[in-house]
């Protein structure tokens, strides 16, 4: 309903509410900025989507682009801030969706060269594979120099043999020699897969401006001239796992964030409907003088203020 | 003359050869993979460029390498036998010097990058700071708090190729590009940097990753950006129609030559060859056709035997 036309709901009469709230049965929410602000509840946010499925009988599944935690890790925090989900199988995290994807395509016996950090080596080793790289620093020492290193560390078959994969993740440790490592293995095995958590290009916080895992990615494609395969929204393909299962009807789901770069180009990208809530960067001012912005079909101002329509 | 159509010299005759070499005055030749591989000079090099100089053309090196000062790169050339002065080096440390001295700049410059461009802008009086190691302390909340200071006066971001390039480095350079006010110049965008048999990651990638976290695009220096050979044509020092550009790599030498509207050979002993030529002759994007050289030879050693041969047997 109402598509891509950014209506807020609480312009409308309560009976076109109702009238929307059963235009789906599944529901898929991302937490950062939508749910919670790290380990803050956003207020309200829990009570709605615990009560959109005691009372309105609709299935709900947690979707985040954090490479930093496992689906473990963020279904502990969704119970310690008071969201009520069935089971740990109601978060997609690109943590998961690169183990469900490594199991299909990488035989277990390869192993996996990871730039990131330690949640993507313990969500791996948790299934089984072995990985290399995360969470270690890996700087060039100070009387070293690059063609040394390069010369010394990559020309060994041991840089590359058996390394079925090389994974990108938030990385506060990047660096150069990680930066060559991966390339080198990139190009010596066009066969090898390249996965990245997700594009995120920057976090910016008032004072400083954190890089995103986007732009160690760049990077790393940048020298390889190969595409790393984005693990997270607005890939769709982190969808496929659900789908398959046949979990959900794309036309009956409803995609809730506080993205529109994000969010709402995953929803369009999965046929999803859409709302966006006002909780992060976007408000409906924003939405009103950005008219070149993806628009969700619907929007509120905190997810909250769904809760006296349930 | 042969006007994009990567005519190989070696099938032209003497008479040809000579009226070819009569239709440009000046040099400018790329080093990497047209003169020399990493240390090794590639043969011939050295003594086709001399008999150039010798017959009165002035030379030109033009690197994109932005790890050297032009006073190194001039004793790697002589050390391998090149008859070169200082000015006759144009590399993308001193230009990006060059660059904001003639801004009148008059702040900080953070740099991500090697100590060539330091050595450069101390030169030129230009304060600078960040290069070397800065290797990432703590838990990122603990870097945040603590470890991260960011400078007051720092007027643009200098990105080139960095072997201690690492996370907080990133920070810095995406927190000052914050600031629209900040220049953001690459000294380059060569994705690799050559060396025999192995990929590795050039100031492309490094520059790549700061304009992804800072959202915004670098003005670039290096070739193929007419602006390093800017003030050789404004101080008359060449005339663009009768310069000859030399390089390995099209999509810098040769664009670079096209963009200057200089005369351009291409090289077979680097990165591009005839077969890259082919695709791009075949090629429906215009922008490809930018990438065809005038003319063509395997290696640049390969030009002298023909000069000598026109010499004796061209003047009828």
């Amino acid at each position: 309903m109402f598509k891509a036309s950014a209506i807020n709901l609480l312009d409308l009469q309560p009976e076109q509410v109702n009238s929307w709230l059963e235009g789906f049965d599944t529901i898929i929410s991302d937490c950062d900025g939508t749910l919670w602000h790290d380990e803050r509840g956003i207020e309200g946010a829990a009570d709605v989507l615990n009560a959109l499925q005691t009372r309105a009988g609709k299935r709900v599944y947690l979707i985040t682009n954090n490479g930093l935690k496992t689906s473990h890790e963020i279904w502990q925090r969704a119970q310690r801030l008071g969201f009520q989900l069935p089971n740990e199988s109601h978060i997609i995290s690109p943590t998961q969706t690169i183990v469900d994807y490594l199991k299909q395509h990488m035989p277990s016996d390869q192993r996996v060269y990871v730039v990131g950090n330690a949640a993507i080596e313990r969500a791996l080793n948790e299934a089984g594979f072995k990985s290399f790289g995360a969470g270690e620093p890996d700087p060039l020492q100070p009387n070293d120099k690059w063609q040394e290193f390069v010369n010394r560390e990559l020309k060994q078959p041991a840089a590359t043999a058996n390394v079925g994969a090389v994974i990108v993740g938030w990385d506060e440790h990047f660096s150069y020699c990680k930066m060559a490592r991966a390339c080198h293995i990139l190009c010596s095995n066009k066969g090898s897969i390249f996965l990245v958590t997700n594009n995120d290009a920057v976090h910016k916080y008032p004072s400083v401006h954190i890089p995103g895992t986007g732009a160690f990615v760049a990077a790393i494609e940048t020298c390889s001239e190969r595409k790393a395969l984005e693990m997270g929204k607005p890939n769709p393909l982190v969808l496929k796992p659900l789908l398959n299962a046949a979990a959900l009807q794309p036309e009956r789901t409803l995609m809730i964030g506080d993205c529109c770069k994000i969010d709402v180009t995953f929803a369009r990208n999965c046929n999803l409907q859409s709302l966006l809530v006002g909780t992060g960067s976007y408000q409906l001012e924003t939405l009103h003088g950005n008219p070149t912005l993806p628009m969700p079909d619907v929007y509120l101002p905190q997810l909250g203020n769904l809760l006296p329509y349930i | 003359m042969y006007k994009q159509t990567c005519t190989n010299i070696l099938s032209l005759s003497p008479v040809e050869v000579k009226k070819w070499l009569n239709s440009f005055d000046s040099v400018i030749t790329d080093c990497d993979g047209v003169l020399w591989v990493y240390g090794n000079l590639i043969s011939g090099s050295s003594d086709t460029i001399n008999y150039l100089k010798k017959m009165g053309k002035s030379i030109y090196f033009c690197t994109n390498n932005s790890t050297k000062t032009r006073k190194e790169l001039l004793v790697k050339g002589i050390e391998l036998g090149f008859n070169i002065t200082e000015d006759g080096i144009i590399s993308t440390a001193h230009a990006t010097a060059a660059y904001l001295k003639n801004r009148n700049f008059n702040k900080r410059v953070y740099v991500i990058g090697s100590e060539g461009i330091g050595k450069e802008l101390d030169a030129v009086g230009i304060e600078h700071s960040g290069i070397g190691p800065d290797v990432m302390q703590g838990t990122l909340s603990t870097f945040m708090s603590q470890h991260l200071t960011l400078e007051s006066n720092i007027g643009a971001v200098v990105v080139g190729f960095d072997e201690h390039f690492s996370f907080p480095k990133m920070t810095k350079a995406a927190s000052y590009l914050s600031d629209p006010n900040c220049l953001f110049i690459a000294t380059n965008t060569d994705e690799r940097f050559p060396m025999p048999e192995m990929v590795v990651p050039g100031s492309g990638s490094f520059v790549n990753a700061i304009r992804t976290c800072a959202e915004r695009k670098p003005t670039v220096i290096g070739k193929p950006n007419p602006a390093i050979c800017q003030t050789l044509i404004k101080q008359n020092k060449i005339k663009p129609a009768r310069t000859l550009m030399i390089g390995d790599r099209a999509n810098t030498d040769i664009l670079l030559g096209y963009n200057c509207g200089f005369q351009t050979l291409l090289v077979g002993s680097g990165i591009h060859n005839m077969t890259d030529v082919d695709q791009w002759k075949n090629s429906k994007d215009p922008e490809d056709k930018k990438l065809i050289p005038d003319v063509y030879l395997p290696k640049l050693g390969d030009l002298l035997p023909l000069i000598l041969n026109s010499m004796t047997h061209g003047s009828y």
